[in-house]
């Protein structure tokens, strides 16, 4: 686990620049423009995972290290560890099919779990609607917004594989809380029972799922109201 | 599901003329007829600027056995399957479109039908099941279709 910093074949290190799901603001944008500039940056690579590889000289990380930190932004983290959250377009401005917005509990999972050491790497994918453009029915958490602040979550799938696997779907109709504090008990049940470097879905071909479903408790804890917004408004409530 | 072109009021115009109205029901059960339903569904949908019907098929009222006047059923349920967006495998069963398309199809043919994301496979589907009504939603759908010329 480490920076998502690499020595490349050609002698120039590679530098994962992570934002909020892929999100620049006009000022960041330029910013890294200039940084770009200054570094001695040869080209740009916009990565699958929604992170900018910027190739620089290696005499010059910590010049951008300062300067990615100036913009609000972070080096990537690659290795055994939940790596940064991918999200879909999925907001008002960007997409006419996003029943939620994605960038505020994509920004809040990414802030509170990027960086934290698991058994194998841990991808968590963020989708606007059941389409999923951002693959979350491969991701070993992905988290489907079926309204504004209610999710499905998908646990086990790999993507970006030889063998890849679909993830189950474990909790629906959950608010974004429960989506959050459900990632915290799958990854400490993950840990607990995962071997040395196994990725979480062959865990859980080993121990069985059962082990990582939320309690009919957890689930009706974090229902989200907006499921029973038609029922209210239809008068089918209470 | 927040498709561009999904024209909700028209929808409501042609649900609307299923209604039998309190004349026939002396009572309106709203949520308890499966017009109403699909009546609630559209203005949910209208009022709340989301195609999505949280928890719509779940609820929809199976136990409504009223008779209907056929050809408005059929005029509204081809009215719905011209406003479907053809999603395929991308098929929301929540979809405002197909939680009053499920609603119709229940007041028609007393049954559901498993929609697969497209209207044209739809009508071969009712056409197996019942003909004689495939048949006359089919004529329903082609003629109110866009861009069909009136006849004279």
């Amino acid at each position: 686990m480490g920076d998502a910093i690499f020595r490349q074949r050609s002698g120039v290190l590679g530098v994962g620049i992570v934002s909020k799901c892929g999100l620049l603001t006009p000022a960041q944008l330029a910013g890294l423009g200039k940084l770009a500039e200054t570094t001695g940056c040869l080209y740009c690579k916009m990565t699958t995972r929604q992170t900018l590889i910027f190739l620089i000289p290696s005499d010059r990380l910590e010049d951008l290290r300062k300067g990615v930190a100036a913009l609000g932004l972070r080096i990537g983290v690659f290795g055994e560890i939940v790596r940064n959250v991918k999200a879909c377009a999925g907001n008002k401005d960007l997409c006419q099919r996003a029943l939620g917005d994605v960038f505020k509990l994509g920004g809040e999972l990414q802030e509170r779990f990027m960086n934290r050491p698991t058994p194998r790497d841990f991808k968590i994918s963020v989708a606007g609607c059941h389409r999923g453009c951002t693959d979350p029915y491969c991701a070993d958490y992905g988290i489907v917004a079926t309204g504004e602040d209610t999710y499905k979550v998908y646990l086990g799938g790999r993507g970006g594989s030889r063998k890849p696997v679909h993830g189950t779907l474990i909790a629906e109709e959950i608010n974004g809380e429960g989506v959050m504090t459900l990632l915290e008990a799958i990854l400490k049940t993950y840990t607990e029972c995962a071997e040395p470097k196994e990725r979480i879905c062959n865990t859980i071909e080993r121990v069985g799922l059962e082990r990582f479903l939320p309690s009919e408790d957890f689930i009706a804890k974090y229902r989200s109201r907006e499921e029973n917004d038609f029922l209210s408004f239809a008068g089918l409530e209470g | 599901m927040a498709a561009r072109d999904v024209n909700l009021e028209k929808i409501r115009a042609a649900v609307d003329r299923c209604c039998k109205t309190e004349a026939e029901c002396n009572k309106c059960e709203k949520v308890g007829c499966l017009i109403g339903y699909c009546q609630l569904a559209l203005d949910y949908s209208r009022q709340k600027h989301s195609f999505r019907i949280p928890g719509g098929t779940r609820h929809i009222p199976r136990r409504d056995f009223k008779a209907y006047y056929q050809s408005d059923l059929l005029l509204a349920l081809a009215e719905v399957l011209l406003q479907c967006q053809g999603c395929r495998d991308n098929h929301e069963e929540e979809c405002v479109i197909n939680v009053t398309r499920s609603a119709l199809e229940l007041a028609l043919l007393g049954e559901t039908i498993d929609y697969e994301g497209s209207a044209l496979l739809y009508l071969m589907q009712v056409n197996r099941i019942n003909p004689d009504i495939g048949k006359e939603l089919m004529q329903f759908y082609e003629k109110n279709k866009p861009g069909r010329i009136p006849e004279a």
